[in-house]
């Protein structure tokens, strides 16, 4: 009679290492992509935020935010301060992006190697 | 019987991972469920703020960085609109919800029903072993 058995291969020293890694890999990832979100929604509140000063006057003053105060600036002022918000959010964002890109193909190489050894009995995909 | 068995197992697996997906899908559910009830919150306050302001009051809204001058009326509107958006969703969530607990009661239950078919027959064969 032939039943279904797991065997249980054992985890050494290394295998354990790997692991650990790829748990810290995970970890950098889903923060990363969290940042780079936010980064996203951002970037869309700030072009809504230079539309709705589109009707405005060039001279016009409209408070804008430094930290948790707020200082009346010139409209055209405002929207140079968008844009340099703007490029700053962007570098941001690609320097995240390549982050993410890396963060990814290490991941890939640790599940390569720990799938040949484990199989089934490891899990390394949650989404 | 040992097919029997080996058929049943794999059944009971694929079902029971059928389940799991079920229960992230609801955990989901239950997230969004909540986010939705805590912007329904906030929204509800705004709302209580702006109906305490006489009709010349000034009201600006925050968009990214810069404040943007509104009138009252405006921002009444609007979360108005929000708010009638978030009940809207949350009535989607909900029964989203409620299939989703369905759909699991149904599937826990097959999954019992293959399981205890599964032990009726290594009972009888045990049986059958003894005499």
């Amino acid at each position: 009679m032939k039943f279904t058995s797991t065997d249980n291969i054992e985890v050494d020293r290394q295998d354990q290492q790997k692991i650990n890694s790829f748990s810290r890999l995970n970890m950098q990832y889903h923060e990363l992509i969290r940042l780079n979100q936010a980064r996203k929604d951002e970037l869309v509140r700030l072009s809504d935020g230079k539309d709705e000063m589109e009707l405005m006057d060039d001279d016009e003053k409209i408070p804008y935010k430094f930290g948790d105060s707020f200082i009346r600036v010139n409209v055209e002022k405002a929207r140079t301060l968008i844009d340099e918000q703007v490029i700053q959010i962007k570098k941001q964002f690609e320097e995240d992006t390549k982050k993410i890109e890396e963060t990814l193909k290490s991941m890939n190489n640790l599940k390569a190697k720990l799938y040949a050894k484990f199989g089934s009995q490891i899990n390394l995909d949650d989404e | 019987m040992a097919e029997q068995v080996q058929m049943l197992q794999s059944k009971i697996e694929e079902e029971s991972k059928l389940l799991q997906t079920l229960q992230r899908e609801m955990q989901k559910y239950v997230e969004g469920r909540q986010k939705l009830i805590e912007q329904s919150h906030e929204n509800e306050m705004v709302k209580k703020e702006l109906d305490l302001l006489e009709p010349e009051a000034k009201v600006y809204k925050l968009i990214a960085s810069v404040l943007v001058s509104q009138t009252l009326q405006e921002s009444k509107e609007n979360v108005s609109k929000r708010l009638d958006f978030i009940g809207k969703e949350f009535k989607k969530v909900e029964d989203l919800i409620k299939e989703n607990t369905n759909k699991q009661i149904a599937k826990k239950t097959s999954i019992q029903k293959m399981q205890e078919q599964l032990y009726q027959i290594v009972q009888a064969y045990q049986q059958s072993l003894n005499k």
